[in-house]
């Protein structure tokens, strides 16, 4: 299939290349640096797990660049908030990669409370030949040395290390949900429930808050925020999604507390679907600027919808990734399901959508062809490089053969976490504890 | 949490028939039942969560605030009051004493609020009939009373007893494990009871939810609560509130 063609069918054949189980812990998110040549992960256990493509070789061709595990660290450890007799989980809720400037790579993880600069650089040499200590690392007793000798760097076997560079702590209140770096490369921000921080990437006992939803009376409290995301391309322009289904754009060149937005996205409620639940669906779980910053991407629990900048009164596009649950609600409420946070995420040339569903399915858009594809992730239906098959839900009447029934569908299995390639049709799963990674097959 | 594997369809569901479009209700009794179980949930799950959301809990009581509104504005169709009473889920009134229930400052308020006294005494009703609410509606809260009650010397415990129970609070299991649930219960005078006063438990309810992210002030003032006047309810049902009171300790 052409990948330079922005107006591609969706491809169904989508090859699965690894399986890699994290045994203990459920990931928690997953992302592509802006190369795509590596992948980060992180999990429940506060550990992120880097991984890297292989180098494409002549000899090999078939192998087309499949990811290896490249650097596992522990970047969160639990911790207990003694003041407010409170855990503070290490689970790492968001990973952002900086874009890369020299040798190293450089990534932001957070957990609800704190955020972390990690550097991942590689090692493969060392010095040898010290004066004052010999190669065990023993000082050398200096009354012994007879002469001198200038150290030299001999190789080793690649070693990748990853250290805690910058520290952003006691910037939240409440639980963060979202980080986002900035296109100047020097700041980004961190939101939780009720406000937005700005940071500099290299001052982590100072952080500016652009954004307070919080009231004088809490218990006023009728709205929270929910993600965040800076435009991809002006430095001063960021938008804001809330559990009430509105997107709020705002510029931080018109005030240095930005309560008030500039845009104002939401969509009125269709009347004929109202239900008690009308307000829990229609809270956003994710959005997401298109690589162009000329569309945004909202998640809501049913729908994904596509808005268009300049136009605030309604979506561009509205896709149903599960409509079927819509009589459902009400069993997916009491089992908590209605409360899941679902990602969305673009391909590179922003011409296809994708996000997750129960029973680890996951779904794709096409937005050119408006032709969508269901697509499963699960060991025990495809082997390594066969091609996905897509699934079907079946909503009423006769099943057919390959079709799953609505009751049939395993809400434990939720893929909430999707991330795609910066500029290649390559996406990572992430189905509970376990990553997939599909590529598009090779012709 | 997913409890359960597998999207059983409620038993609401089985009950319903609905008509052709799949949304309206064939009668208003499959509505108000169905209502009356998103409500009780939503007090279950806030008063139940082991790791409190601020998301969640906002929806939450934005969901319980839109029935209560959709009730009071329908205003009380007969037997609402028994039929509430009757779903045990349903928290019960009864007193605390600020003088015995001194919050702890290490019991955590929801998603790290800023400490204080909650004041979960809707001061109306207080007023009107001296029921306070039930502080078992709140994940993670506390109560202190500052009106004076003829209970003075009784503690609702058994609510109290599942807070303790959260894992965050840990070290104030300790704080009323002595007490006999029996004995708190023995001197109950229900003559202080008049029909009256059962039509502001319903009110009680909505307005306590207010309080759920409270924490900032020390003394709350409450959204009206909505007038007590209409429900009535006769002694026996007051009798079967007793009773279910007692069965649930």
């Amino acid at each position: 299939m052409e990948e330079e063609i922005d107006n591609r069918k969706i491809n169904n054949s989508f090859l699965r290349d690894h399986n890699y189980a994290t045994e203990a812990d459920i990931i928690s998110t997953v992302e592509f640096n802006s190369t795509g040549e590596l992948l980060a992960t992180g999990d429940k256990g506060g550990r992120v797990v880097v991984f890297q493509r292989e180098q494409e070789s002549k000899n090999q061709p078939h192998r087309r660049g499949e990811y290896n595990v490249y650097s596992t660290f522990q970047s969160h450890e639990p911790e207990f908030d003694y003041l407010k007799s409170l855990e503070i989980e290490e689970k790492i809720n968001k990973i952002r990669w900086l874009p890369q400037q020299n040798a190293a790579y450089f990534l932001l993880s957070t957990n609800d409370k704190t955020v972390k600069l990690w550097k991942i650089s590689e090692r493969d040499k060392r010095p040898e030949g010290y004066n004052l200590k010999d190669e065990d690392g023993r000082i050398r007793d200096p009354s012994t040395i007879t002469s001198l000798r200038v150290p030299v760097l001999r190789p080793m076997d690649l070693m990748v290390e990853a250290t805690p560079r910058r520290v952003f702590s006691n910037g939240h209140t409440y639980h963060i949900n979202s980080i986002s770096v900035n296109s100047d490369y020097e700041t980004y921000m961190s939101t939780d429930d009720l406000r937005i921080n700005l940071w500099h990437l290299e001052i982590t006992n100072r952080s500016f808050n652009i954004v307070d939803i919080k009231p004088a009376n809490m218990e006023e409290l009728t709205e929270v925020i929910t993600a965040a995301e800076f435009h991809p391309h002006q430095c001063n322009t960021f938008v804001y999604s809330s559990s009430k289904g509105s997107i709020r754009l705002c510029d931080m060149r018109a005030a240095a507390l930005c309560d008030n937005h500039s845009k104002f996205f939401e969509e009125p409620e269709d009347p004929s679907n109202r239900s008690f639940f009308s307000e829990i669906i229609s809270s956003i779980s994710d959005v997401k600027f298109s690589h162009s910053g000329r569309y945004l991407m909202t998640r809501d629990y049913l729908t994904v919808k596509v808005w268009d900048l300049n136009m605030e009164s309604k979506p561009l596009e509205t896709y149903q990734v599960h409509d079927y649950l819509r009589s459902k609600l009400c069993s997916l409420y009491e089992n908590d399901c209605i409360f899941d946070k679902f990602e969305c995420v673009w391909n590179g040339s922003d011409s296809v959508i994708m996000t997750g569903s129960y029973n680890n399915f996951f779904r794709m858009f096409d937005r050119n062809t408006k032709r969508d594809v269901t697509l499963e992730a699960s060991r025990e239906n495809s082997k390594p490089r066969a091609i996905l098959k897509p699934r079907k839900v079946c909503v009423g009447g006769k099943r057919r053969k390959d079709e799953i029934s609505v009751d049939s569908l395993d809400f434990s299995k939720k893929i909430l976490h999707t991330t795609w390639h910066p500029s290649e049709n390559i996406i990572a799963v992430a189905a509970t504890n376990n990553l997939y990674i599909f590529q598009d097959k090779v012709n | 949490m997913c409890n359960s594997v597998r999207c059983n369809t409620s038993f609401l569901e089985e009950v319903m028939v609905e008509n052709k479009d799949g949304q309206s209700w064939s009668s208003v009794d499959c509505y108000v039942h169905e209502r009356e179980l998103v409500l009780s949930l939503c007090l279950d799950k806030l008063q139940g969560s082991q790791v409190p959301s601020l998301h969640r809990s906002v929806l939450l009581a934005n969901t319980m605030r839109h029935i209560q509104r959709e009730m009071t504005q329908e205003g009380p169709p007969e037997n609402l009051c028994s039929r509430q009473i009757s779903q045990s889920q349903m928290a019960m009134p009864l007193r605390t004493s600020e003088s015995q229930l001194q919050p702890p400052d290490c019991i955590p308020t929801l998603s790290d609020m800023d400490r204080g006294g909650v004041d979960l005494t809707c001061s109306r009703c207080a007023e009107e009939v001296e029921i306070e609410m039930d502080v078992s509606f709140f994940p993670s809260g506390f109560i202190t009373s500052s009106t004076s009650t003829p209970f003075t010397d009784k503690v609702f415990t058994d609510s109290l007893i599942g807070l303790m129970s959260l894992p965050e609070a840990g070290n104030t299991q300790g704080y009323l494990t002595d007490l006999a649930l029996d004995d708190i219960f023995d001197d109950i005078d229900t003559s202080m009871y008049d029909s009256s006063e059962m039509s502001s438990f319903m009110t009680c309810v909505f307005c306590s939810v207010s309080h759920l992210f409270g924490g900032d002030e020390e003394t709350k003032d409450l959204p009206d609560c909505p007038s007590a006047s209409s429900m009535q309810c006769s002694p026996t049902d007051l009798n079967d509130i007793m009773e279910v009171l007692v069965g649930l300790v």
